[in-house]
């Protein structure tokens, strides 16, 4: 990182992105790259693969927001662990760090939710504003650089056990679509990185290197053109903004808790689900008085990361569930949106 | 090279073992005798009782029960509410008040506390009457962590350990299963 940019706080010309992973790691680099002066500012600190524990409670303990949450509803999280913090990751690289790795493009009618679904009660449904076909070279471009497995003829994970108890039993009632999925995992040495060892831990941060993670890929790239300063410990409270409604910078905590400020031209809001909206929220001024980017009101509601659900067996035999990668493999006979099962989606 | 190994798991299905050790019951409890009863293990406890103690800890085993898991691990996993409680006495209440409900539950029941009734499916049925409460939830959230991270019982569940520093399961059996019919 020896070549790693600095840029003083009153350079109003730096565009500043405030997160690291997936989002603003990746726009991060693609900016330095076209010469654009970029300071990432990120909360939490930063790793590197030796620091990564295969020990899920540490694990958690050193890369996941500790904040206490609420959760509230009817889910079985709000009814057993209400505080739970979330397992969204605090650290340079962002979630990326924790994501599992599945890169599956959407389908066609999930960019329609709301035309195909209808009015659905409790829920506040929106069809996006592009279709399949628009974002396509989009996907590429992302499978292209992440090295999905099954795409631009990388071969697919091979099966870990319990991927195969899985296709036995999906085999066994009719499943034709089953497979190790498309994984930003590297199945082949790629991009300076090498190929899955079947650790298991995914979730805790890839000691191989084989997941894709901004950490380790977009981040260094986008260092090495000199043009980007990655600042951890940094976490943004607050977005400025002048008479006109123009933005002008941020204010962020550093590691010691003293307020920064740091000027920019534009800034880029890349926090994940609970810290975007939070900073929006907590930017309000005489101005924009429901925080920012809210013209709308929606900020802060419609919360929804991941719909999963969890099912466990014992077998009779020994299957070592934990040898491997995490998420083995999927099922892709069901994803359709087929009302008569009961429910919309797939 | 592989990794592969006995597994460590016990065989004997819960279901069997509490048919199986039901005849020999008497006989323990004989054993076990009123001097040695439970709370005996709790001595040191400061802020809550022995038998606040002894009650937590057995709840910790009929919430989670593992038959090849001895009683050091469920008071290792209870033990800190102790300290908890000298900290806060909110806590203390809580936890006072949680182990007052059982024991009310139980002697309404099978007019004996909860610690001594003897039949693990009533004491279940027990804390299924105060499951929705703050107490069962705090003691039940707990456990998740205080029991299943000691490490020293992975072995027993039949985790192998982290593999990482072995180059990963890639050569010790990540894909080594060998009873499926279809494969």
């Amino acid at each position: 990182m020896a070549s790693s940019a600095k840029f003083a706080q009153t350079d109003d010309s730096v565009f500043v992105i405030v997160g690291s992973g997936a989002g603003g790691g990746t726009l991060g680099n693609e900016l330095a790259q076209k010469g654009v002066k970029v300071v990432i500012l990120e909360a939490g600190a930063r790793y590197s693969i030796p620091d990564f524990m295969n020990d899920e409670w540490p694990s958690f303990q050193q890369l996941a927001w500790t904040d206490p949450r609420v959760a509230s509803g009817s889910w079985r999280v709000a009814k057993n662990f209400p505080n739970l913090p979330a397992w969204i990751v605090k650290a340079v690289g962002g979630t990326s760090i924790h994501w599992a790795g599945a890169s599956l493009r959407f389908g066609e009618w999930e960019f329609k939710a709301k035309s195909t679904y209808g009015d659905i009660a409790g829920a506040n449904l929106l069809d996006w504003p592009v279709t399949l076909e628009e974002m396509a070279p989009y996907y590429a471009n992302a499978e292209y650089r992440m090295g999905v497995n099954g795409t631009n003829g990388i071969p697919h994970l091979p099966g870990n056990n319990n991927f195969k108890v899985m296709q036995a039993g999906a085999t066994k009632i009719g499943y034709q679509t089953v497979f190790t999925g498309n994984m930003a995992i590297n199945s082949l040495p790629r991009d300076g990185r090498g190929s899955c060892e079947q650790i298991g831990f995914c979730f805790q941060g890839c000691k191989s290197g084989a997941k894709w993670s901004t950490l380790y890929t977009e981040i260094p790239k986008g260092e090495a053109t000199g043009n980007l300063e990655v600042r951890p410990l940094s976490q943004v409270l607050h977005i400025e903004h002048d008479s006109s409604g123009k933005v002008t910078g941020v204010v962020y905590a550093d590691a010691t808790g003293t307020l920064q400020r740091q000027k920019a031209r534009a800034v880029a809001v890349a926090g994940n689900s609970l810290e975007s909206p939070r900073l929006l929220l907590n930017s309000a001024s005489s101005m924009y008085p429901d925080g920012l980017a809210n013209s709308s009101g929606q900020v802060g509601k419609n919360y929804m990361r991941h719909t999963t659900g969890s099912v466990y067996a014992s077998f009779d035999k020994p299957v070592h569930m934990y040898r491997g990668t995490t998420m083995a493999g999927i099922i892709r006979d069901e994803s359709t949106n087929n009302p008569k099962r009961g429910f919309v989606g797939g | 090279m592989a990794m592969r190994k006995i597994d460590p798991r016990v065989k004997v299905t819960r279901r069997n073992f509490l048919q199986s050790s039901a005849a020999a019951a008497p006989a323990a409890t004989l054993l076990a005798g009123a001097a040695f009863g439970p709370e005996s293990a709790w001595a040191d406890a400061t802020t809550l009782s022995p038998h606040v103690m002894a009650t937590l800890t057995q709840a910790g085993r009929d919430i989670y029960p593992h038959d090849q898991i001895g009683d050091a691990a469920y008071r290792k996993a209870v033990s800190h509410w102790d300290t908890d409680a000298a900290a806060t006495p909110a806590t203390a209440e809580m936890i006072n008040d949680g182990v007052a409900s059982l024991d009310r539950e139980a002697k309404a029941r099978f007019g004996t506390d909860y610690i001594t009734v003897p039949s693990e499916m009533d004491r279940v049925a027990i804390l299924q009457a105060v499951e929705s409460g703050a107490f069962f939830k705090a003691v039940r959230a707990d456990l998740v962590v205080s029991l299943y991270n000691q490490k020293e019982l992975w072995p027993k569940f039949g985790y192998e350990g982290p593999s990482a520093q072995h180059g990963g399961y890639l050569h010790h059996g990540f894909n080594d299963i060998d009873w499926l019919s279809s494969v």
